[in-house]
């Protein structure tokens, strides 16, 4: 059983071998990147603007082609875009643009498509983001119009959901409704990937991060593994202790993001966590990559 | 599952349009032969205005190719931005599903009109002959009415491609590598006509057409062999049929 739940793992995951991209041959956007996506996670994917985030992500949908490298998902090639492949992959895009028909003339139209859709649970996403109904998805707002599409992406119960920058337009009660709904749908056959540049938007949603700095990958550990290296705590003074990688000055003194050589438990606070990753790159390449 | 084609899914793909842009081609289609009908409709004499009426039936081909084309260029629209685009390409279906899909729908369109545009010239003139004795004669022969079917296809064709070809103001960028081919064509022509006749001045010739022998008095065409006219019309399906080609292959490979 151990051996069997094993390689269905392997077989059912994003992998991205040794992948470069760039608009142009001679100036990559990121250069052999590897990175292996599990089942049953919820991924942040985090970088500056620029950073190439939304090229990867648009490479591991099949919408762009790697120069070099190759990509895997659940063993298929998302450059060949077969329908098995698109009928288990969903992808929200930063910008969105929804056709001029009504919430029930989409459903109709194009829920057919995906053959685990389960209306339901769409609508229940639907009055969960309090969208009105019976309206033309035209004539909703910005934000709601895309809370239509991500109700519609999870309801689709496809084996992965790519969402890049999905609460970009999200009102701040928009956005602990989308915190709700996406760690509710998420399942042990599923991989959930979310790029941001807003780190707060994830708190408490992402169980692994990924960070994209210079065409590279900074850090890729899940919030456990980042909590046991690092230690997020306030302190009076940073002087003379070695131990912290990032501090800002606060209220109390300084929130700081330090090494947790005592094994001390404390909530990972993903812009600190970001910031430090961001200030310090070498150390924390040498921190986590020593193991 | 098949991987390739599948008719339950090119039934939903066309199901999609219908409900993405049935209304917008439904007013399109209405606008057009409206239009057609003015121009063409028996119940207006422009004889009176002087002006023959099988003028107005030429300026109708004229307003359907032009009116089709820029709706042909539109096919494709939704793949020149990254927001239509990306969901475009991540809806569940193969490309060669899409791309048929897209052309059966364009096909419709076209074919419905230049039908209903050779319809009314014959019902229209039959019509006309009663008032109008002989006018029936003016009649496009089938030669030259199966021409016109064969340009209409043959611009829808480069739009199509054009459609996908080109991400931005396709129609414009599409119109001018046409027009740029066909003087193109035109003069690789003539210089070839001109080397083979010693620069004759006298003698003109249209690509794909006959030569044009003027003399002090007289005038008279050189045509080819009706072997080589049906050979230039298979040239011309295979052409379309490769520009077809070639706007599949550009969708395959496309990237946002």
């Amino acid at each position: 059983m151990y051996y069997y739940t094993r390689t269905l793992n392997k077989y059912f995951m994003i992998h991205v071998d040794s992948v470069s991209f760039g608009y142009s041959s001679k100036k990559l956007l990121f250069e052999n990147l590897s990175v292996k996506l599990h089942p049953g996670n919820i991924y942040g994917l985090l970088g500056k603007n620029g950073a190439g985030k939304s090229s990867l992500l648009r490479n591991m949908a099949g919408l762009l082609y790697p120069i070099s490298g190759k990509i895997e998902v659940d063993g298929r090639q998302p450059g060949n875009r077969q329908p098995s492949f698109l009928q288990d992959l969903f992808f929200i895009p930063e910008e969105i643009d929804l056709p001029s028909i009504t919430v029930e003339k989409y459903i109709e139209t194009l829920a057919p498509f995906y053959p685990k859709f389960n209306e339901t649970q769409f609508r229940n996403y639907l009055a969960e983001f309090e969208i009105p109904e019976g309206h033309k998805i035209t004539n909703l707002s910005y934000g709601q119009k895309k809370k239509v599409l991500i109700s519609f992406g999870l309801a689709t119960n496809t084996k992965h959901l790519i969402m890049d920058e999905p609460t970009n337009g999200l009102d701040i009660p928009s956005k602990s409704q989308f915190r709700k709904v996406v760690a509710a749908a998420l399942d042990v056959h599923r991989i959930i990937l979310i790029s941001t540049h807003q780190v707060r938007d994830l708190d408490n949603l992402i169980d692994s991060i990924i960070i994209l700095e210079d065409s590279k990958i900074l850090l890729h550990h899940s919030l456990e593994e980042i909590s046991e290296k690092l230690k997020f705590a306030t302190l009076i003074t940073t002087e003379d202790d070695n131990r912290v990688l990032y501090s800002e000055p606060s209220l109390k003194g300084y929130t700081v993001v330090m090494e947790n050589r005592e094994q001390e438990d404390s909530r990972v606070d993903l812009e600190r966590l970001f910031n430090a990753v961001m200030s310090n790159p070498a150390r924390i390449r040498k921190l986590f990559w020593k193991q | 599952m098949n991987q390739v084609f599948s008719l339950h899914r090119y039934w939903l793909l066309i199901k999609l349009d219908f409900a993405e842009n049935g209304k917008r081609n439904a007013l399109s289609f209405g606008v057009i032969s409206a239009l057609m009908l003015i121009m063409m409709s028996p119940l207006i004499d422009f004889s009176k205005l002087g002006f023959d009426p099988v003028v107005f039936h030429v300026l109708a081909y004229f307003l359907i190719t032009f009116c089709t084309s820029l709706f042909t260029s539109l096919v494709f629209e939704k793949y020149a931005s990254s927001t239509k685009g990306i969901q475009a390409i991540m809806i569940p279906a193969s490309r060669l599903e899409k791309f048929l899909a897209a052309l059966a729908l364009n096909l419709i369109f076209a074919t419905a009109l230049i039908s209903l545009f050779i319809g009314m010239h014959h019902w229209f003139l039959a019509m006309l002959e009663k008032d109008n004795p002989g006018i029936a004669d003016k009649v496009f022969h089938a030669s030259f009415m199966q021409l016109l079917v064969y340009i209409f296809f043959l611009i829808q064709s480069v739009c199509f491609l054009g459609s996908v070809f080109f991400r931005k103001a396709a129609y414009i960028k599409t119109a001018t590598a046409f027009f740029s081919t066909l003087i193109a064509m035109y003069l690789l022509n003539t210089i070839y006509v001109r080397s083979y006749t010693h620069a004759d001045p006298s003698i003109r010739a249209v690509p794909f057409s006959h030569w044009n022998v003027t003399g002090r008095n007289t005038m008279f065409l050189i045509e080819y062999s009706q072997s080589t006219y049906a050979l230039i019309k298979i040239f011309l399906i295979f052409f379309i049929l490769s520009l077809w080609y070639i706007a599949y292959v550009r969708l395959k490979e496309k990237e946002i």
